[in-house]
C-alpha cells in the first residue's frame, strides 16, 4: 500500500464522523435568527393596531424562550418566567404595595421587572430596554398593548406610559443634553412646565400621577417621614430622584439629569415655588 | 547551506499555505468604502463568513502552539528528573511541530485582523479606543514568544547535560508568554460578551475592569485546559500517521507511546473540561440571563444537543483507545473483560446527556416549556447525574488500566480492594441520591447540589487513588509493555478523535460568539451590518467542518515541513548504539 493511500484509509474514518455530525445538524430543526426588524410605530396607531405590532415585537425579541402562553394554567404555565395567559385579568389592579393598575404594571415589569417579582420566580430578566431586547419606547408601549389583549383589552397610546430614564425621543421628559429653557428664565411656573413636571406630578394635595403630589404640605410631611428637612428633601429629589423614591409609585421613570440641566437659580426658584403656598393651593 | 534550503523549502510550504486560505475563503475585495462607513462588505464570501473562518482557523493554531509546549516542559522536565532519554525525545519530537505552525498562526492572525479592521471599521475603531493599551502590548508578548520558541526549538541538543536547566528556562518563558498573549486576547473577547469598565453608552471608566470583565478569567481557564486537550490530541494523530508510515520497529514503538500519551493527557484534561466549560457558562448566565436562556433554552439549545454528541464521541473514542491500548499489556484479561460494561455507561450517559428539554423547532415556536416526557431528563439535575457518573466510569476504568498486567502484593490488597471499589461505588450513589434531591428542588438548591456532586467527585477520586498508590506498592509486573503493538484501528482512533476535537472547538467557537446575537458589544454596540443573524445550524455545521478540513489541510503541510527537519542526529545515534547492543546481545545468545 502506498503512503498516500495508507493516509487516506487512516483518515476516512474521521471523514465519516464529520459528515455524521453535519448530517445530524441537518437534520434536527433549524433554529435560524435575524435580528428583530425595525417596528414602524406612529402616533396615530390605536392600542389593538399597537398590540398587533407588541405581539410581533414579542415574538422576535425572545421573550417566549421564558415565558409561555398556556390558557388555564394560572400563573405557572412551566416555563422560566410567569404565564401571559390571563395575564390582564390577574393584574387588573396591579400589584400589592406598587402600581394600582395594569397599564402602570406592565410598565413597571418591563422597566424594572425584578420590582415586583412573581413569588417562584428568579430574577432573571433583564430590563427590556437594555440588551439583549433593547425596546424603544413605542415599542415598550405596543409590547404592553400586546400584554393587555391577553385576558384583557388593550387601551394604552404613546404618552400614556411614562417614558424610561435617559430616554430623549418625544420630549415628554428631556433629559440629558441642552436644557428645555434659556438660563436666564427664572419663573418658577415656566420652569415647571419646560421640564413636563406636570405630566408625572400633580400640584393638588393626595393627587398621585405617575409621581407623588408636590403639594407643600405633602412634601414637607414626607420630608418630616424621612428625617431631612423639606428644603434637602426636594433638592436631593430633583438631582437624585432614585434618593426618596416613594412607595407605590414607579421606580426610575424620573430622569436624573435635571439637576444637571438647570441652573441654581433655576433649582432655587422650582424649591421655593414648590415649598411655599404657591406649589400647594 | 542545509539552512538556506530548509529556509526556502519553509517559505514555499508558508505561501503555498497562505494561497491555498486565500482559494479557500474566496477573499475578493468589494470596491470602495460602503455608504455608511460602519461596515465593508466583501463581495462573493460575505464579512461575517470571512472573519468567522479567519478566526476559528487562527484559534485551532493558536491552541495548538500554546499547548504543546506546556506538555513537552513537563515531558521534557520529567525527563531530566528521571534520567531517562526517551521522555526528552518524546518532547523533543512535540517542540519539531511547532516552528511551522507558529508561523502559519501568525499569518492567520494578521488575515483575521486585516480582516476586522478593513470589514467592521466602526467596531474595531471603538475596542480599540477602549483595549489600545493592550493591544500595544500584544505584539510584545509575540515577539518574546518568538524569540523563546525558537530558542528553545533550536537549542534542544546544544542545551544538554548540566546546561538542561536552562533549556528548561527558555521552555517556561515560552509558556509564560503563550499564556500572557492567550489572556490579552481574550480579554478582547470576554469585552464583547461581558462587557466592563465602561459607562452605559460604552464610554471607558475604568482598562483595568475591561479586561478583567466577569468573562475573562473564566474563559481563560477554560481555553487553557481545551487547548491542552486540543493540543495533545493533534500530537495524537501526528504520532498515529508517523507509526502507521514507521518502517523500523523502535520507531513504531516510539510513536506508539506517543500516540498512548497524547491521549493519556487529553483524557486527564476532559475529565475537567465539563467542569471549567459550565464555570464559564456559570459566569456568563450572571452576568445576563439572557445568556443562558439563548444557549439552552432559545436559538442556540439544539446546538447543545449536537455538542453532547460531539463530546460523546470525543470521550467514547478516547476511552476505547485506552481500553484497546490493553492489548499492549501482557496478563490484562482481568480489565479487558469490563469494557463492554463501560461502554454500555457512557453510551446510556451521554444519551441522557444529549436529551434536549424540549423540541421547539425555533425561537418563535418556544413556549418556554418543557417537553412532557423529555423534559424530565432534558434539564440541569440528570444531566449533571449523567455527566458526573461518566467521569466516574471514565477514571474506574482508569483504575483498572493500572492494574493491568501487575500483581498486587501487600497482605491487605483484598480489603484494600474491598474499600476501593466500595468507596467508588458509595461515591456514584452519593452523586446520584444528590442528582435527585436536586431534581425535586429549587433552582438555588440544585445549583448547590450539583456543586456537592463535584466535592464528592473528587473526594472519591482522591481517596480511592491515594488507597490505589498503596495498593501498587511494590506490586510485581507480569511482563513489559509491548510497545508498538498496538493494532492499526487503534491509530485511526488516535486521528479520528483530532478531527473530532477540531469540529467540536469550532462548534463551540460559533456558539460562543453567536451567542451575542446581534450585537458587537452586549448591550453596548449593535451589530447593524448585513450579515448580523445566525445561520441554521445545518449549515454552520458545514462552515465549521470546511473549516476543520482547510485546518488539518495545513496541518498537514506544517508536519511535512516538520518531517523536513530530518532525524535528531542526537537520538539517531542512540538508537543506532542500542540497535547494536542488541544485536550484539542476541549474537552472544545465539
Amino acid at each position: 500500500m502506498t503512503r498516500v493511500r495508507q493516509y487516506a484509509v487512516a483518515t476516512a474514518p474521521a471523514l465519516i464522523i464529520l459528515g455524521f455530525f453535519v448530517w445530524f445538524a441537518n437534520w434536527i430543526p433549524q433554529t435560524e435568527w435575524d435580528p428583530p426588524e425595525k417596528q414602524d410605530i406612529g402616533a396615530s396607531m390605536t392600542p389593538a393596531q399597537l398590540a398587533d405590532v407588541g405581539q410581533t415585537i414579542a415574538l422576535q425579541r425572545g421573550c417566549l424562550a421564558c415565558h409561555t402562553i398556556e390558557p388555564g394554567s394560572g400563573v405557572q404555565g412551566g416555563g422560566r418566567g410567569p404565564n401571559w395567559a390571563g395575564l390582564a385579568t390577574r393584574r387588573a389592579q396591579g400589584v400589592d404595595g406598587g402600581p394600582g393598575d395594569l397599564v402602570e404594571y406592565l410598565a413597571q415589569a418591563l422597566y424594572e421587572p425584578g420590582a415586583y417579582l412573581v413569588e417562584g420566580y428568579a430574577d432573571i430578566m433583564p430590563a427590556a430596554t437594555s440588551a439583549p431586547a433593547k425596546l424603544t419606547y413605542e415599542e415598550i408601549v405596543a409590547v404592553v398593548n400586546y400584554l393587555q389583549s391577553l385576558g384583557g383589552t388593550p387601551s394604552a397610546k404613546l404618552g400614556d406610559i411614562p417614558r424610561p430614564s435617559g430616554d430623549t425621543a418625544g420630549g415628554v421628559a428631556a433629559t440629558g443634553g441642552a436644557s428645555p429653557v434659556e438660563a436666564s428664565v427664572k419663573d418658577p411656573v415656566a420652569i415647571f412646565t419646560a421640564f413636563n413636571c406636570g405630566n408625572c406630578h400633580s400640584l393638588d394635595p393626595g393627587v398621585v400621577l405617575v409621581g407623588p403630589a408636590l403639594d407643600a404640605a405633602s412634601l414637607k410631611d414626607t420630608a418630616s417621614g424621612r428625617g431631612v428637612s423639606p428644603r434637602a428633601y426636594v433638592i436631593e429629589s430633583i438631582v437624585n430622584p432614585g434618593a426618596f423614591e416613594k412607595e407605590g409609585t414607579l421606580s426610575g421613570v424620573m430622569p436624573p439629569t435635571f439637576g444637571d440641566q438647570m441652573t441654581a437659580g433655576q433649582l432655587e426658584a422650582l424649591l421655593d415655588y414648590l415649598l411655599s403656598s404657591g406649589g400647594g393651593q | 547551506m542545509m539552512f538556506v534550503k530548509r529556509t526556502w523549502k519553509l517559505f514555499l510550504a508558508l505561501s503555498l499555505a497562505a494561497l491555498l486560505l486565500l482559494l479557500g475563503t474566496g477573499t475578493v475585495w468589494a470596491q470602495g468604502p460602503a455608504p455608511t462607513g460602519e461596515y465593508r462588505e466583501l463581495a462573493g464570501v460575505g464579512s461575517r463568513l470571512a472573519v468567522w473562518m479567519a478566526a476559528q482557523l487562527h484559534l485551532n493554531f493558536a491552541a495548538f502552539v500554546l499547548a504543546v509546549p506546556m506538555f513537552a516542559l513537563v515531558i521534557e522536565f520529567m525527563g531530566w528528573r528521571r534520567k531517562e532519554k526517551r521522555f526528552d525525545r518524546l518532547a523533543h519530537e512535540m517542540a519539531r511541530l511547532l516552528p511551522p505552525a507558529f508561523s502559519i498562526t501568525a499569518i492567520l492572525g494578521a488575515m483575521m485582523a486585516i480582516l476586522l479592521f478593513t470589514l467592521y471599521p466602526r467596531f474595531m475603531g471603538y475596542l480599540t479606543d477602549i483595549m489600545g493599551p493592550t493591544m500595544w502590548v500584544y505584539p510584545l508578548f509575540f515577539l518574546a514568544e518568538t524569540f523563546s520558541l525558537y530558542f528553545y526549538y533550536y537549542s534542544w541538543n546544544q542545551l544538554q547535560g548540566n546546561k538542561k536547566w536552562i533549556h528548561l528556562l527558555l521552555g517556561l518563558a515560552l509558556n509564560i508568554f503563550g499564556t500572557a498573549i492567550l489572556f490579552t486576547a481574550d480579554s478582547w473577547a470576554t469585552f464583547m460578551m461581558t462587557p466592563g469598565g465602561v459607562d452605559e453608552v460604552g464610554n471607558l471608566t475604568s482598562l483595568y475592569n475591561a479586561v478583567w470583565n466577569p468573562g475573562w478569567m473564566p474563559l481563560n481557564i477554560h481555553r487553557l485546559v481545551a487547548n491542552i486537550t486540543l493540543g495533545a490530541l493533534l500530537a495524537g494523530a501526528y504520532a498515529a500517521y508517523r507509526f502507521i508510515a514507521a518502517e523500523r520497529e523502535e520507531d513504531r514503538a516510539f510513536y506508539d507511546w506517543m500516540g498512548y500519551t497524547g491521549n493519556l493527557i487529553a483524557l486527564f484534561t476532559m475529565l475537567f473540561l465539563p467542569f471549567v466549560g459550565y464555570y464559564f457558562g456559570f459566569e456568563l448566565f450572571s452576568y445576563s440571563a439572557t445568556y443562558g436562556v439563548t444557549l439552552m433554552g432559545g436559538v442556540l439549545s439544539w446546538l447543545f444537543i449536537i455538542q453532547a454528541i460531539v463530546i460523546a464521541v470525543l470521550f467514547i473514542g478516547a476511552a476505547y483507545y485506552a481500553w484497546l491500548g490493553l492489548i499492549r499489556i501482557p496478563g490484562s484479561e482481568a480489565q479487558r473483560k469490563w469494557t463492554p460494561v463501560f461502554n454500555v455507561v457512557l453510551i446510556v450517559g451521554f444519551m441522557v446527556w444529549a436529551t434536549p428539554h424540549t423540541m421547539a423547532a425555533s425561537i418563535e415556536e418556544s413556549t418556554g416549556g418543557f417537553h412532557p416526557i423529555l423534559g424530565a431528563l432534558g434539564v440541569m439535575a440528570p444531566k449533571m447525574i449523567a455527566v458526573t457518573l461518566i467521569l466516574v466510569v471514565l477514571y474506574a476504568s482508569y483504575l483498572l488500566y493500572r492494574r493491568a498486567g501487575r500483581v498486587l502484593t501487600v497482605p491487605w490488597s483484598r480489603t484494600g480492594n474491598i474499600i476501593q471499589w466500595g468507596a467508588l461505588g458509595l461515591t456514584a450513589v452519593a452523586i446520584t441520591v444528590l442528582g435527585v434531591v436536586g431534581y425535586f428542588s429549587s433552582a438555588e438548591t440544585r445549583i448547590d447540589t450539583s456543586v456537592l456532586q463535584i466535592v464528592v467527585l473528587m473526594i472519591g477520586i482522591a481517596f480511592t487513588f491515594t488507597l490505589d498508590v498503596f495498593l501498587l506498592r511494590g506490586s510485581q509486573t507480569v511482563a513489559a509493555v509491548r510497545w508498538g503493538s498496538m493494532p492499526q484501528r487503534g491509530q485511526y482512533v488516535l486521528i479520528a478523535l483530532a478531527f473530532v476535537i477540531v469540529w467540536l472547538m469550532g462548534l463551540m467557537g460559533y456558539a460562543r460568539s453567536g451567542v451575542r446575537l446581534n450585537w458587537h458589544v452586549f448591550g453596548i454596540m449593535e451589530d447593524t451590518s448585513a450579515g448580523a443573524g445566525l445561520p441554521s445550524l445545518g449549515e454552520a455545521a458545514i462552515v465549521i467542518t470546511l473549516i476543520t478540513l482547510i485546518f488539518f489541510a495545513l496541518l498537514a503541510v506544517s508536519f511535512a515541513i516538520s518531517g523536513m527537519m530530518g532525524r535528531d542526529p542526537v537520538v539517531e545515534a542512540e538508537a543506532e548504539a542500542s540497535r547494536g547492543q542488541r544485536l550484539q546481545a542476541a549474537g552472544e545468545r545465539a
